[in-house]
């Protein structure tokens, strides 16, 4: 065991390596978690660093989600008590809610490709973060509302959607 | 992140369509877009189903569901009776149309009685049953402490026998233990709320010794609950906010502890419980509904309970009333407890005291809080016997490391969002005039050793 901290290099779809230490995305990404634990034998008697690919996110998102991992997960960054889920006092504020809502605070299609992001790197605190942004762009919006923003192209015919309506008329 | 196998690879013709613009959202999978559905109020969340073919059973798989007023956003309009049929009708439209499947979490609060919807109560409590809930809250919010709604909604806990029912939630319902149902249903709960839950006392000594996993228990309002015996080896955190006589007598594991202290002539500490029966406190709340009195300052002084209470940390006590000179209680408190690092303040009076200088304050003479590190007083108005206190413990405490004030307001009971214009103009005012109590009179007095914040 080396004594100094042992980082990773995550390798991005378009090929832009960042690095990242073991600790902390081990804590953050079960699937890198995973993936650290496959290659470690391997590992032992070489004194390389590992290169991970992450074939299905780009450098910019993956840039992002490490931002957000280094927050979340380096445990000398991270201030305050641990989630309190009782007996919040009056008052108390998670650290990082502000980091949080500035972090998703960003155009749909970036905030698509980080959910997409955390599903596959099952990152469940930034994909329960990222999905609920998500969610917050579609509540209180009209059918049409929701369509423009997302481009939905809507494919009901109009006997289907006077069944939709009909269903669920006291939402409408 | 559940997959739900019968979606896994709907994407359609709209996946090849947008296939170049990455970002989109109808790339995502329908696992995901569950997972984002779910984060929708109830109402949001069946409006999507209208958006595309594909959209149209996505929220029925939601895994949390919550059927409450906010989420519902019905109208307010009519007589009570006609919305609540509203209710039951939303209530009835959701539980037969959603799947039922793997609906982890439900939360339900609507103002239901039970002499008029027990069919919409019962079909809520099968749908839970049935679709394995772990995490259920289920409040009657009408009921909520009123004579003339009838008798309240017995919880039917038997029906979950055999489920995975973890987290409870109950309020303005009853929950009685007959002798021909056993409490199975309630046997692997870890974490137990109940406001104005009718449940006497016997009852609630079989519930507790059925939950063995237990590790949270919350108590509001439960009027019948009159004496507690606490035995319990698992439970870490106990919140009771009404009065009950507890008896703790095997409690090892509580780590927080919170309870409303109605005795006032004796240390605190001792009502919590003597005698090592809380070995593994550490976070203590103190909820007063009238100031402890001065009275107990020469009882207090000398006592010594850190053989007990050697862990407990924090201290926060939350003050109902103004306190003006009993304030001094909070030191022999202090003293009392020699290990505590963090002491918060709570308070919930609305406007500036009177003028500081009719306070007679008796402060303990020689004593030192060698342990603490961190005062926060918070809902700050400006009261004098705050900034006494606040001065006192400045001089007092050499190893002090902050102090914060936090002159927002506190509010006893979150849940009435009715917050208009008006309060927080009013509440603006007060805020102002507290930092400014505070900036003039306090700054000068704290050492440059400790962190002053001001919010």
């Amino acid at each position: 065991m080396a004594s100094e901290k042992k980082v990773v290099f995550l390798r991005s779809s378009d090929g832009e390596a960042f690095e990242v230490s073991e600790e902390v995305i081990s804590a953050a990404s079960v699937t890198i978690k995973g993936m650290i634990d496959e290659e470690s034998p391997s590992r032992a008697d070489t004194a390389a660093t590992t290169t991970l690919a992450i074939p299905n996110v780009t450098a910019a998102t993956l840039s992002r989600v490490l931002h957000y991992v280094n927050k979340h997960f380096d445990a000398a960054a991270v201030v305050g008590r641990p989630d309190d889920y009782i007996f919040c006092a009056p008052g108390d504020e998670h650290p990082l809610a502000r980091f949080d809502d500035d972090f998703v605070d960003v155009d749909n299609d970036t905030l698509i490709d980080l959910v997409h992001a955390a599903e596959y790197l099952h990152i469940k605190k930034l994909f329960d973060l990222t999905c609920k942004a998500v969610a917050d762009k579609l509540k209180g919006r009209t059918i049409d509302q929701i369509r423009e923003t997302f481009g939905i192209v809507n494919d009901y015919t109009v006997e289907e959607e006077v069944e939709v309506y009909r269903e669920n008329s006291w939402a409408f | 992140m559940a997959r739900c196998p019968q979606f896994e690879h709907s994407g359609g013709p709209l996946k090849a369509l947008r296939a170049e613009a990455h970002g989109h959202i109808s790339l995502l999978p329908d696992d995901i877009l569950i997972g984002i559905i779910s984060w929708l109020p109830i109402r949001d969340a069946v409006v999507t189903g209208a958006v595309s073919k594909r959209w149209r059973n996505l929220w029925k798989y939601v895994p949390s569901l919550r059927l409450t007023r906010q989420c519902i956003k019905l109208k307010d309009e009519g007589p009570r009776s006609e919305q609540a049929a509203r209710f039951a009708g939303v209530v009835r439209s959701v539980l037969c149309h959603h799947g039922g499947v793997g609906v982890k979490r439900l939360f339900f609060a609507l103002p239901l009685t039970c002499c008029c919807h027990t069919a919409e109560l019962d079909q809520v409590m099968e749908f839970a049953a049935a679709a394995g809930t772990s995490i259920l809250g289920f409040l009657l919010t009408n009921n909520r402490c009123s004579e003339h709604a009838g008798p309240p909604y017995n919880f039917p806990h038997w029906q979950f026998a055999g489920s995975h029912l973890q987290r409870l939630m109950l309020c303005g319902v009853s929950l009685t233990v007959a002798p021909q149902r056993n409490l199975e249903g309630l046997a692997r709960l870890t974490y137990l709320n109940l406001t104005c839950v009718a449940v006497d006392d016997g009852s609630f000594a079989s519930i507790l010794s059925t939950c063995g996993a237990l590790t949270a228990l919350c108590l509001q309002e439960c009027q019948q609950l009159v004496r507690m015996n606490m035995s319990h080896t698992r439970l870490r955190l106990l919140d009771v906010g009404h009065r009950v006589d507890i008896k703790y007598s095997h409690t090892p594991a509580i780590v927080k502890l919170k309870i409303l202290l109605c005795i006032a002539d004796e240390c605190p500490l001792d009502c919590v419980g003597g005698a090592g029966a809380l070995p593994s406190l550490e976070q203590l709340f103190l909820e007063f509904p009238s100031p402890l009195h001065a009275a107990t300052c020469t009882q207090l002084q000398g006592v010594q309970h850190n053989r007990w209470f050697g862990g407990l940390n924090r201290i926060v006590l939350l003050l109902k009333t103004a306190w003006k000179e009993h304030i001094s209680s909070v030191a022999y408190l202090l003293i009392a407890a020699p290990s505590v690092k963090e002491l918060r303040v709570e308070t919930y009076s609305d406007l500036p005291g009177p003028p500081p200088d009719n306070l007679m304050i008796q402060w303990p003479e020689r004593c030192s809080m060698e342990k603490l590190q961190s005062i926060i007083i918070g809902g700050f108005s400006g009261e004098p016997e705050l900034m006494e206190l606040t001065f006192f413990l400045l001089q007092r405490s050499p190893a002090l490391q902050t102090l914060a004030i936090d002159t927002h307001r506190r509010h006893l009971q979150t849940g009435s969002d009715s917050g208009c214009n008006r309060e927080e103009a009013e509440d603006h005012v007060r805020c102002y005039y507290a930092r400014g109590v505070a900036w003039t009179n306090l700054v000068p007095k704290i050492p440059s050793t400790v962190k002053f914040t001001i919010l």
